[in-house]
């Protein structure tokens, strides 16, 4: 990982005493964009799913934290980020829905041993899947995704949302449930589909 | 792992691939240069800000001291205001025309060339003092009036009932004695008769 070096022009020695306060907060704050740059993409990039629009997400995020000032007072810093983060991808979330293709699926599906065969038919898959969670309510579709991230548990998912933690587990079944459904129909309405589920 | 065409679709795959599409998509890591990137913009956006807060920071500081140079100064005009004398029988070009205090000094007359000038505040205070001395002396050359009973103004004597006018030579005595034997003198008016004609006797 590379290693951020953020504000360094005002580390400077013999500087004033405000200059060595800002330095020292440039630095706090490098220090933790540093931490996690890489965890807010992967926030932003599970519901955006644009490598662009995820790092522009994640850059509005920090610099509004950064020109507010509002990481100075975080309890949670993960918490507090990714919930900043994600507020900042749902600005940027297309009404239309995401356009997901099978070489985004192919780009995120790591190789787990299959067969070339059977890793086309599992991209399709999941190709497949992607767009339905995208096609999901976001009511649901928020706590699915989040779910997803194995920094979170359900009461986290819950403060970042702003819904109870049971709320959270109920949305959970919810969007499973759709998703079995719309699987479902689909592969009604396209049986040479149905037979390549494993 | 592969089902037939019209077998029912096992839940426990679905979930487990509904489990690995979520993970992938919550592990996708940025592409190469991300952090660079990152740190660039921020760079930029902190220059920026600092900029654009030097900037206000000069223009407020400006304006509070220009805010100061004004109170200074109004105060300062305000305390040290001296009144000019007017020049005697000069018109002034404009109304607010002020003429040098050594050239008024040196034009003004005498007993008021060395005169101190006389100070003029604008605070109410000042103001309220001055208005009173005003009317003080105002009041002070009037007659007063309230005293009674009224002074009587002697109009009844007639004019030349008093003290004689003394004449200023000997002829003007004598014309005015004469004047007043005249005055004493009895007037005789012949009777006028109106039968004979007025105008026979001159044909």
């Amino acid at each position: 990982m590379e290693h951020l070096v953020l504000f360094g022009a005002r580390q400077q020695a013999g500087a004033s005493g405000v200059a060595v306060a800002h330095a020292a907060e440039d630095a706090g704050f490098a220090d933790i964009v540093e931490r996690n740059a890489g965890f807010l993409y992967r926030v932003a990039y599970s519901l955006l799913r644009n490598a662009h629009d995820a790092e522009d997400a994640v850059q509005e995020c920090l610099l509004k934290l950064h020109r507010t000032g509002g990481w100075r007072g975080m309890n949670d810093e993960k918490a507090f980020l990714a919930r900043a983060c994600w507020r900042a991808a749902l600005d940027r979330l297309p009404r239309k829905g995401v356009d997901f293709t099978d070489a985004a699926a192919a780009q995120d599906l790591a190789d787990v041993g299959l067969s070339p065969e059977a890793s086309a038919v599992e991209r399709s898959q999941a190709a497949h899947l992607h767009r339905l969670i995208d096609r999901l309510p976001l009511e649901l579709r928020e706590p699915l995704l989040l779910s997803g991230f194995e920094e979170f548990n359900s009461r986290e998912v819950g403060e970042m949302l702003g819904i109870p933690e049971g709320t959270v587990r109920t949305r959970l079944k919810r969007a499973r449930e759709e998703l079995r459904r719309q699987w479902q129909l689909s592969q009604r309405g396209n049986p040479g589909q149905k037979a390549e589920i494993r | 792992m592969k089902y037939p065409a019209n077998e029912p679709q096992q839940p426990d795959d679905l979930e487990a691939l509904l489990d690995r599409t979520l993970r992938a998509r919550s592990q996708a890591g940025p592409r190469a240069g991300f952090h660079s990137r990152l740190a660039e913009s921020l760079r930029q956006a902190r220059d920026d800000e600092g900029s654009r807060r030097s900037w206000w920071g000069w223009l407020s500081a400006g304006r509070s001291a220009a805010t100061l140079a004004t109170v200074v100064g109004g105060t300062f005009l305000a305390a040290h205001h001296r009144t000019v004398p007017k020049l005697p029988g000069a018109t002034p070009l404009a109304k607010n025309m002020q003429v040098p205090r050594e050239i008024a000094n040196f034009l003004a007359p005498e007993p008021e060339r060395n005169a101190q000038p006389q100070l003029r505040s604008n605070s109410p205070a000042v103001a309220r003092v001055r208005t009173e001395k005003a009317v003080t002396a105002a009041a002070e050359t009037l007659p007063k009036l309230d005293t009674f009973p009224s002074p009587a103004v002697e109009a009844s004597k007639p004019f030349g009932s008093g003290d004689p006018v003394a004449p200023v030579s000997l002829e003007a005595a004598e014309a005015m004695l004469s004047l007043q034997q005249q005055q004493a003198r009895p007037i005789t008016l012949t009777a006028v008769n109106l039968n004979r004609p007025l105008f026979g006797e001159r044909q």
